[in-house]
């Protein structure tokens, strides 16, 4: 979740809402403004004031082996 | 670069790249004589008769084509049967190595004029490509950086090892798989570490994230070996933000940016992604939000490319997003790695802004291995990421500002801006 500038002030207020609509909060990060966390049903935070909603990307190094990393 | 005929196969190997078609040979040989040889004398004595002296075959040099020729100055002969030197014991008598003579072509694909322009090509080649001094640094004139006694040949092609500064009082955030805090090479060095992978301590058990720090801030003088890191005064700040099988999701990746942040650190290298060409909103606001609060994120363009075989690849996030500066890797040559990512064309954010050494790239690695080489954007994002410390150190400059400045102050290379963006960076 990407807390938009207007509400990066008030983010604690977000994630009380964001938790009202039943999202798993596991982390808020205040020097980026977000919010991550999980939820079964996206479509459940429409319209939270402030907040977009991004699915997480994973990540992957090559293995210790690889020459190229 | 680029051959452009289809390149065949490459096959990557410990002694370095190979292909499975051999190599098109001409059938005769080149001896390369040690120093202080006695050439003439060698030749004879190995049934190598008639080998005429470049010096002797006036201005008619393609008769080296079909003429057995000892390049005196070269200390070299090209010669079509080397006898009793292709067989044991040729050290001995001061030969250093009998290779076959290779075609050469020219870049466009057409083929080249007969092997005698092979040959001379070869020569002027053999010419130019100067012995590395002692100390390892290139040569005058010299096109290729080596690692020697001293410095790796990133510290020397990005001047660090020329530069006064060290990146003393910059905090350089490392977000990666973690670090080897047993390390020798950093004992006695400020280190804080975090993890943000469930499960898993800051200690590194794949190696990725002990060889970034080491090239991004490693030690000045290491107890063995050449120095290899860029920033050695910085005060290091390792967020394992992988896991030891070398993944993990934007969630701790943005906890390490928002840690690293907190913590107030100028520079935040990630040499991490993902091959999504299309940016990840995330990073543009979290690449935002850095600069706004004093730090500057650098991350790897990616390894998606093939140059090989034409295959471009594009830059990944999170290094896509436009408020990172994403890092392409250079090779000894200061040429574009095979494997560096291109800028997409159209891609709002999606281009290499800057170059940095990643090739064979020599760093800490867990112990008890100690060292490591390996290659990758990877590799060259520390070194731009250690070399912005100084940068930060020198100028007193942060965030967008910092940024210019490196812009400013990279080298132009020939290669496509698409693919190293302003060039390679340099220290102060």
């Amino acid at each position: 979740m990407a807390v938009d500038d207007a509400h990066v002030a008030q983010i604690d207020d977000v994630v009380a809402r964001l938790r009202a609509r039943g999202m798993t909060v596991d982390q808020v990060m205040r020097s980026v403004g977000m919010v991550s966390g999980s939820i079964d049903d996206p479509s459940a935070l429409d319209g939270v004031a402030g907040v977009q909603v991004h699915g997480a990307v994973r990540h992957q190094l090559p293995d210790p082996g690889s020459d190229v990393q | 670069m680029i051959d452009a005929e289809p390149a065949p196969e490459v096959h990557f190997t410990p002694d370095g790249p190979t292909v499975a078609t051999p190599p098109e040979t001409t059938g005769r040989y080149i001896v390369v004589f040690a120093h202080d040889a006695d050439a003439p004398g060698v030749l004879a004595t190995a049934g190598v008769r008639e080998v005429a002296s470049i010096r002797d075959l006036g201005g008619e040099l393609d008769a080296v084509a079909r003429t057995d020729t000892m390049f005196d100055r070269l200390g070299m002969a090209i010669v079509s049967d080397p006898g009793g030197l292709a067989t044991a014991n040729a050290a001995d008598v001061g030969v250093l190595a009998v290779v076959p003579e290779l075609i050469h072509h020219v870049r466009d694909g057409a083929y080249a004029r007969g092997y005698a322009d092979g040959t001379q090509d070869l020569a002027t080649r053999l010419a130019s490509a100067a012995p590395a001094s002692a100390d390892g640094d290139a040569a005058p004139g010299a096109r290729a950086f080596r690692d020697g006694d001293a410095a790796t040949w990133g510290i020397q092609a990005t001047r660090a090892d020329a530069s006064s500064y060290s990146g003393a009082g910059i905090k350089v955030a490392v977000l990666d798989t973690g670090f080897d805090s047993t390390h020798p090479d950093f004992a006695g060095r400020a280190v804080t570490t975090a993890s943000f992978i469930a499960g898993e301590t800051s200690e590194d058990g794949h190696g990725h994230g002990t060889h970034c720090i080491g090239t991004s801030c490693g030690p000045l003088a290491p107890e063995s070996g050449p120095r290899y890191g860029v920033a050695h005064g910085a005060e290091i700040f390792a967020g394992k933000v992988l896991s030891n099988a070398g993944s993990g999701g934007d969630s701790a990746i943005l906890a390490g940016i928002d840690w690293a942040i907190t913590q107030g650190c100028a520079i935040i290298s990630m040499s991490l992604g993902a091959d999504v060409p299309n940016v990840h909103e995330p990073y543009t606001l979290a690449g935002r939000r850095a600069l706004d609060q004093g730090s500057l994120i650098v991350a790897a363009a990616g390894n998606n490319a093939q140059r090989t075989d034409l295959n471009f690849g594009f830059v990944g996030t999170p290094a896509n997003s436009p408020h990172i500066a994403a890092v392409a890797a250079l090779n000894q040559q200061l040429d574009v790695a095979f494997f560096s990512a291109r800028t997409l064309p159209d891609a709002r954010g999606g281009q290499v802004d800057l170059a940095g050494p990643g090739y064979q790239v020599y760093s800490s690695w867990p112990m008890p291995q100690r060292y490591r080489s390996i290659s990758g954007t990877s590799m060259a994002t520390p070194h731009v990421a250690g070399l912005a410390a100084l940068w930060a150190e020198a100028t007193g400059l942060r965030a967008g500002a910092l940024w210019s400045i490196l812009t400013q102050e990279s080298h132009r290379l020939l290669a496509p801006s698409l693919d190293v963006g302003s060039g390679l960076l340099v220290a102060p």
